[in-house]
C-alpha cells in the first residue's frame, strides 16, 4: 500500500532517528510530495530525509497530472502545501497518509472526513514491532523522546497494544 | 470539466502571451530549457506542482482560474493590466510587485468568504459619468465628486491624514509597495482580488496621500476599466486628470483652504463685514477695511497649509492657483520659493515634533489578522496560517506563538493503522 506522508511524521522519524522504520513495515511504501520535503526547515533534518530518499526508504513524489494538480490548488485555498500536495496524491491515485497533526482542526477534519487510509507515527512503530523490526523496549524509548518534544500518546507502553 | 494536458498547456500559454512574455522569459523564470516551455505548451510535457505554484507567484494569477471549467482572463484584472500597459512586460521588478500584491488580495478576498467577513463589507459608491470631453470637464467632474464623496463620508472641510484608513471603510484593500519611481500608484477591481490599491511606498508621505486620493478616484470613477496604473507620461490623458482634480479637491477642500487661510488673516474680503441681527427685526452692520496688501499668500502660508493638510508644497500652490486664490505669476514666484519652503516645513516638523503621518494602509496587519481569525475557526489550517504568515514575511515561530492560544489543549495520540 502507498502511503503519502506529511512532514509531521518525516521530523518525528528524523529527531528520534529511526526513518529507516519506513522501509521495514511491509505492505507500506511511504512518499513524500516535494512540498512535503520544501516545508522541513532545519537543514540537519533536511539532509537526514534526503539521505534516506537516496537510500530508498522512502520516494519523492511530484504531482504532474491536470486531475492532480487541480485537485492541489483547490486545497491549498485552505491548507498548507505539503498538506494538499498528500491530500491530492493520496486522492488521485489511492493512496493512504501518513499525519501526526491531529491538534490542527482543519487538517482533522479534511482527513478524516474523506475516508483516507490513515497512518502515524504510533501506527508506524506498532507495525514495526509487529514485523519484528522494533522491539517493545525500543518502542518505548522513541515514545519516551517523542513525549519529551511534546507529541504525547495516549498509553503508557507499546506492551500494551501488542 | 476534467481538463487534460493540452488544454492546460493552452491556457498557460495564453497567460504568457497576455503578460507580453515569450517561451524564453518563461523558461528562464522556472529555471528550465525553452524546448521545455514549447512541450508543455503543447501538451507533451506535464507541468509539476512547484512548478504551477511558481508561475502562479511570479506572473500573478490564481492557479484555480487554470482548472476552472470556463477559462475567461478578461475577468483578472491584472491580465488587464498587462494588457493595457505592454511596457510592464519589460519591467521584472515592478512585475513581481503586483504579482505579490495581487496574491495578498486575492489571499484577503478569500479569508474574508471564510470567515464572513465579506458579508459585512460595504464598497464604495461608483460615480457612472460620462466620460470627460476635454480637460475642463475632466476637472470639474474631478472637483464635484470630491465634494460629494467629502459629503458623503462625512469628512466636514478637515484634513485628511487618514484617508487610507477612510478608504479602507468603503472596503478598498490599500497597500504600498516600492514602485518605479515613474509610477504613483495602481488600482485593481475584480472579483478575486476585491477593490484595491497600490502606491509607490518609495514616494514621500505627502505623495502617497496625494496617489492614495488619485487612486481611489479612478475606483470612484474607471473600476469598470479593471485596472490602471498611474504614470507620469500619463497625465495628460483625461482620466488621469480627472483623478487628479479629484484627489487635489479631496485633500484640500476649497471650504477648508478658505477657512484656513481666514484663520491666518488671509481672507480674500477685502473689506470685512459683520452683522449681528437683533429681535427688533433690524440688522446693525459693523465693516472695517483691511490693511493694506492683507491677502498677500506668502511661502510660509502655502507651507503652513500643505503640512496642515498633509500635501506637497506644490500641489498645494496647484490648488491655491486652481481656486484663483493665487494667480499664475504669484504660483511661479512662490513656486521659485521651494528652497525656502522645505526649511521652513523642517521647522514646522521639529516644532510639532512629527510631520503628519499618513494614518491606515496596515493592509498587511489586516490580513494576519484574518489569517488568526480563519484558523481560531477552524477553516484553515496551521500550514496555511504558516504559508500566508510567510507571503508577509512573519517568521513560523512567530506564528506559531500567534496561533497557539486558539489552539485546543494538549492531545494524545493513539496509533493509525489502515485496516
Amino acid at each position: 500500500m502507498d502511503v503519502a506522508t506529511d512532514t509531521c511524521i518525516l521530523i518525528n522519524l528524523v529527531v528520534v532517528g529511526r526513518l529507516d522504520l519506513l522501509k521495514t513495515i511491509p505492505p507500506y511504501v511511504f512518499h513524500a510530495a516535494t512540498e512535503v520535503l520544501d516545508e522541513i526547515e532545519d537543514l540537519d533534518q533536511k539532509a537526514a530525509v534526503d539521505q534516506a530518499i537516496a537510500s530508498g526508504l522512502l520516494s519523492e513524489a511530484k504531482l504532474n497530472q491536470p486531475g492532480e494538480l487541480s485537485l492541489f490548488v483547490n486545497f491549498n485555498g485552505t491548507l498548507g502545501k505539503g498538506e494538499s500536495a498528500c491530500l491530492a496524491l493520496a486522492k488521485m491515485r489511492g493512496w493512504a497518509i501518513a499525519t501526526d497533526e491531529s491538534k490542527d482542526p482543519k487538517w482533522k477534519k479534511v482527513i478524516t472526513g474523506a475516508g483516507f487510509a490513515l497512518i502515524n507515527t504510533p501506527g508506524i512503530l506498532l507495525a514495526a514491532i509487529r514485523a519484528g523490526a522494533l522491539t517493545i523496549m525500543e518502542a518505548d524509548e522513541v515514545k519516551t523522546k517523542l513525549e519529551q518534544r511534546r507529541f504525547k500518546m495516549k498509553f503508557d507502553s507499546f506492551g500494551s497494544l501488542v | 470539466m476534467s481538463l487534460d494536458a493540452n488544454e492546460l498547456g493552452r491556457r498557460i500559454r495564453r497567460i504568457r502571451e497576455n503578460r507580453g512574455l515569450t517561451q524564453q522569459d518563461l523558461a528562464d523564470l522556472l529555471g528550465i530549457p525553452r524546448p521545455a516551455v514549447g512541450q508543455i505548451e503543447a501538451g507533451n510535457r506535464s507541468l509539476d506542482s512547484v512548478e504551477l505554484m511558481k508561475l502562479s507567484r511570479e506572473l500573478g494569477f490564481d492557479p484555480k482560474d487554470l482548472f476552472a471549467d470556463e477559462f475567461n482572463e478578461d475577468q483578472d484584472s491584472v491580465t488587464v493590466l498587462f494588457r493595457s500597459d505592454p511596457e510592464l512586460a519589460t519591467n521584472h521588478q515592478l512585475n513581481q510587485a503586483i504579482a505579490h500584491w495581487s496574491e495578498l488580495c486575492r489571499q484577503f478576498t478569500e479569508l474574508e468568504k471564510l470567515v464572513g467577513a465579506d458579508r459585512k463589507c460595504v464598497s464604495p459608491a461608483l460615480y457612472e459619468l460620462p466620460p470627460p470631453g476635454n480637460k475642463w470637464e475632466a476637472i470639474q467632474q474631478g472637483n464635484i465628486i470630491a465634494d460629494y464623496e467629502r459629503g458623503r463620508l462625512k469628512l466636514g472641510t478637515a484634513p485628511l491624514p487618514d484617508l487610507p484608513e477612510i478608504v479602507e471603510g468603503q472596503g478598498v484593500r490599500v497597500g504600498r509597495l516600492p514602485l518605479d519611481d515613474c509610477i504613483s500608484g495602481l488600482f485593481l477591481a475584480d472579483d478575486k482580488n476585491g477593490l484595491a490599491i497600490l502606491v509607490n511606498a518609495d514616494h514621500s508621505e505627502q505623495r502617497q496621500l496625494f496617489s492614495y486620493a488619485h487612486e481611489y478616484g479612478h475606483l470612484l470613477f474607471d473600476r469598470k476599466e479593471k485596472a490602471t496604473i498611474s504614470r507620469r507620461s500619463e497625465r495628460e490623458k483625461l482620466n488621469e486628470i480627472r483623478a487628479n482634480s479629484f484627489a487635489a479637491a479631496l485633500l484640500l477642500p476649497e471650504e477648508g483652504i478658505r477657512e484656513f487661510l481666514m484663520r491666518v488673516g488671509k481672507s480674500q474680503d477685502l473689506f470685512q463685514v459683520q452683522e449681528i441681527y437683533d429681535e427688533e427685526g433690524e440688522s446693525v452692520r459693523a465693516q472695517r477695511r483691511s490693511a493694506a496688501e492683507p491677502f498677500s499668500v506668502q511661502f510660509y502660508d502655502v507651507v503652513h497649509l500643505a503640512f496642515n493638510f498633509g500635501v506637497s508644497y506644490e500641489s498645494a500652490l496647484w490648488r491655491l492657483k486652481s481656486l484663483k486664490i493665487i494667480s499664475e505669476e504669484e504660483r511661479e514666484e512662490l513656486s521659485s520659493r521651494e528652497d525656502a519652503a522645505r526649511d521652513f516645513r523642517n521647522l514646522l516638523r521639529r516644532q510639532s515634533g512629527h510631520e503628519r503621518q499618513i494614518q491606515g494602509g496596515n493592509f498587511q496587519h489586516k490580513l494576519l489578522m484574518l489569517a488568526l481569525e480563519a484558523y481560531r475557526l477552524g477553516e484553515i489550517s496551521k500550514a496555511k496560517l504558516r504559508e500566508i504568515g510567510g507571503t508577509l514575511e512573519v517568521p513560523p515561530h512567530q506564528i506559531d506563538a500567534f496561533s497557539r492560544s486558539a489552539e485546543p489543549a494538549e492531545t494524545a495520540e493513539g496509533p493509525m493503522l489502515p485496516h
